[in-house]
């Protein structure tokens, strides 16, 4: 067990050198560079150039750059004079935490439930229900959703806000756009996997012990088909993250998302790198986590461990 | 007494018939290659054969569509013409409503249909006496393009009035009007439960300018639709293009030739899988100068890693093959054996990859246009077109709709394609 922790948090580091590397040489490489007014005087220009560091040789500049990296210092942005990037993702981030978690929570709840349903009530009207819906949500980009669904529950019908203020019912029409195509995902991926396991033996066996149906669906059913869904979690809070940047967008949403989107069209190169990474982080350590509590969950893996594998 | 009756069957009961070897060997049906049955299955697939004329129907007009329009009226896809913004596919003279001064009614909200032609005010009870006034025609928020006429309907209440008779005072005015001047059009007032609606009159017809509206710069919506369509598909195609032949060579050699290579190929993938490409997509857009070279480029950079998977585990599982031993006896070079021997035989998976690698492609492609960093603007793409109808969407929806259905009925039919194709060029799924 130990070691396959291990191995996944080496895996994690060395993919978060590597995305820290890479951005810093994105840096170095970008033809414009952030004060690209013509009208600044040389001197002007050397000055800012010293007050950020860019006049010091690209060694040097990698090494100051990874120890503030390591220090939590994300630098300082250009477009927002004299705040720190970190201060900025701290005072922005919670808002989009704040969705982002409600989608994932709604995403996963509901996208288990339905693919259970779907599986259950195979081949029958539940199940081409929830088969409609993952398609649809899978083929309906967030950049759709998000601005369909203000129109049609925010504009034409009225009955929710569209612009995301303190409440809770504000944010409902984003977590809903955010979380729509990972509940498609989810249910889709239930299903199948139900589907897989109401095949195996040991659900005739149940039967034939004469357990109840429910027993057999809580017992048997989900337990065992819970598992290849855990393991894509990972990847959906990366899906989730990335579409943050859309819905945050739609709604306006004053969190990461849309910091992001203004820092890009703004060429704030500080900002634009330091939420980057902190993304890629975020994305990364959602991952691990899920990884490692999936080692936990799973009794496979944990019977693997007990062997000293 | 089965013995006896055995017994009596002997060798002199049967004839001859004589033999016939080319008969025996003759085919009662025509042979099917991999391909063929492949096809043969497909065809069955009901839904995947529908979503194969849908998307041969949207790439037919987005290369056709554009030549039409230019032909039919002269539109092309920059042509501006600010006299003519916002306009829907089924024009209306309608005149837009406005409630300027209220001494009477109380009511909870009101809602509005897009261009404000008809006002619906919710749970109304009397609030006084005085004026209630409606502004109708061009002053108003959102004013129908034409005339540039307005009136102003206004009645004034007494202490007397209920709102019946306040509804049927506004009616009456309206009537005035009307007679005053047929271009007002009329306006009717009505009562339903403790609703009031306000709607405007008029004529509508189609749009046989424009066939699908214009967007806020007065530019032709159905050219510039088949226009981005165009972008879009050819980002799509272009970059899984790429994709592929990257992920071909590299999961070729790193399957085939094995051992550390392999390990360590594989280690950079792994790694490589794990960063979320969508956020380094957008960093390496910052960089490079907006266009759709540098989108396809980056697009396929960092997306090649699943194909190269793939092709890896398909030459893998043939490696070791009867016909890759033989040519490897014969003499055969690595490059030869992965490339006319192997390749060919994993076309399938590689097929079934493609298909759903460019919806992914689509939609990336829509999410950097929406973001910003699509292609520059005057050029359209779905995603672009989207986000300009997104900013727009309360007062013309038809501008968000229409590239957001024709977006995701692509994203739609190429997902059922390749689930379609995966069972079809898929042996192991046969049953």
């Amino acid at each position: 067990m130990l070691k396959y922790i291990l191995q996944r948090v080496s895996y994690a580091l060395v993919t978060l050198w590597v995305i820290a590397t890479l951005t810093f040489v994105l840096m170095q490489v970008m033809p414009g560079d952030p004060f690209r007014d013509e009208k600044m005087s040389p001197e002007i220009r050397r000055q800012l150039y010293k007050a950020y560091g860019f006049d010091k040789p690209v060694i040097e500049q990698y090494g100051i750059y990874m120890t503030n990296l390591l220090q939590g210092d994300l630098g300082t942005s250009i477009k927002y004079q004299g705040r720190k990037v970190q201060n900025i993702i701290k005072a922005s981030f919670p808002k989009s935490f704040s969705i982002g978690w409600r989608a994932l929570v709604f995403a996963v709840s509901f996208g288990l439930v339905f693919g259970i349903i779907a599986a259950l009530n195979h081949e029958k009207v539940w199940d081409y229900a929830v088969i409609f819906i993952a398609i649809v949500g899978v083929s309906v980009p967030s950049i759709v959703m998000g601005p369909l669904l203000a129109y049609v529950f925010g504009v034409n019908l009225g009955w929710l806000p569209v612009t995301v203020d303190e409440t809770q019912i504000s944010m409902i029409l984003p977590s809903l756009a955010l979380g729509l195509g990972t509940l498609a995902f989810v249910s889709r991926m239930m299903r199948t996997t139900t589907l897989e396991v109401l095949r195996q033996d040991y659900i005739q066996t149940a039967k034939a012990k004469g357990l109840s149906r429910s027993q057999i669906v809580r017992r048997h059913i989900i337990r065992n088909a819970i598992m290849p869904v855990v393991t894509i979690l990972g990847p959906l809070c990366a899906s989730i993250i990335t579409g943050s940047i859309v819905v945050e967008k739609v709604f306006a949403v004053a969190g990461l998302g849309e910091y992001f989107t203004t820092t890009i069209l703004e060429a704030d190169y500080p900002m634009i790198m330091g939420i980057t990474i902190f993304y890629a982080v975020l994305i990364i350590l959602s991952m691990l986590v899920v990884d490692i509590a999936y080692g936990i969950i799973d009794p496979k893996m944990r019977a693997t461990a007990a062997k000293g594998r | 007494m089965e013995k006896t009756s055995m017994a009596k069957i002997g060798s002199e009961m049967f004839e001859v018939e004589g033999k016939n070897l080319e008969a025996a060997q003759e085919l009662k049906r025509p042979s099917l290659s991999f391909g063929k049955d492949a096809v043969r299955r497909l065809k069955k697939n009901k839904m995947a054969m529908a979503s194969l004329w849908i998307l041969g129907i949207l790439i037919f007009m987005s290369v056709a569509g554009p030549w039409v329009s230019k032909a039919v009226s002269g539109h092309t896809y920059r042509r501006q013409d600010l006299s003519q913004q916002n306009q829907t596919m089924f024009m209306n003279n309608k005149r837009s409503l406005k409630l300027r001064k209220n001494q009477v009614l109380k009511y909870k909200k009101y809602t509005y249909t897009p261009r404000k032609t008809k006002l619906t005010f919710s749970r109304i009870s009397l609030k006084g006496t005085g004026k209630i006034a409606f502004q109708v025609g061009k002053e108003s928020e959102y004013a129908f393009q034409g005339d540039k006429k307005e009136y102003m309907l206004e009645i004034e209440t007494q202490s007397g009035d209920n709102i019946a008779s306040i509804v049927s005072k506004l009616n009456e005015a309206s009537r005035k009007l009307l007679e005053e001047d047929p271009d007002f059009r009329g306006v009717t007032f009505k009562k339903q439960g403790n609703k009031l609606v306000v709607a405007s009159q008029g004529d509508s017809w189609f749009n046989t300018r424009y066939w699908l509206g214009t967007d806020e710069f007065g530019r032709d919506i159905f050219t510039r639709l088949w226009e981005g369509g165009r972008v879009s598909f050819l980002i799509a195609f272009l970059s899984v293009m790429m994709t592929i032949l990257f992920g071909i060579i590299y999961g070729g050699i790193s399957g085939y030739i094995g051992g550390k290579l392999d390990i360590v190929m594989m280690r950079i993938i792994e790694i490589l899988m794990v960063i979320p490409s969508l956020l380094y997509i957008i960093l390496l857009l910052t960089v490079m100068e907006p266009g759709m070279k540098p989108i396809t480029i980056v697009l396929a950079i960092t997306s090649w890693m699943g194909t190269a998977r793939i092709v890896r585990g398909e030459v893998l599982r043939l490696k070791h093959s009867e016909y890759v031993i033989a040519a490897e006896t014969l003499g055969a070079g690595t490059s030869r054996i992965i490339f006319l021997h192997l390749i060919p035989n994993i076309m399938g998976p590689i097929i079934v990859n493609m298909t759903m690698m460019i919806p992914r492609m689509i939609f990336a492609e829509a999410f950097l246009s929406f973001i910003g960093l699509g292609v520059p603007a005057p050029f359209a793409s779905w995603g672009s077109l989207v986000n300009e109808g997104a900013k727009i969407f309360t007062q013309s929806p038809h501008q968000l709709f229409i590239p957001a259905l024709a977006l995701s009925l692509t994203m739609l039919a190429f997902n059922i394609l390749g689930d379609g194709l995966r069972d079809a060029l898929d042996p192991r799924l046969r049953k």
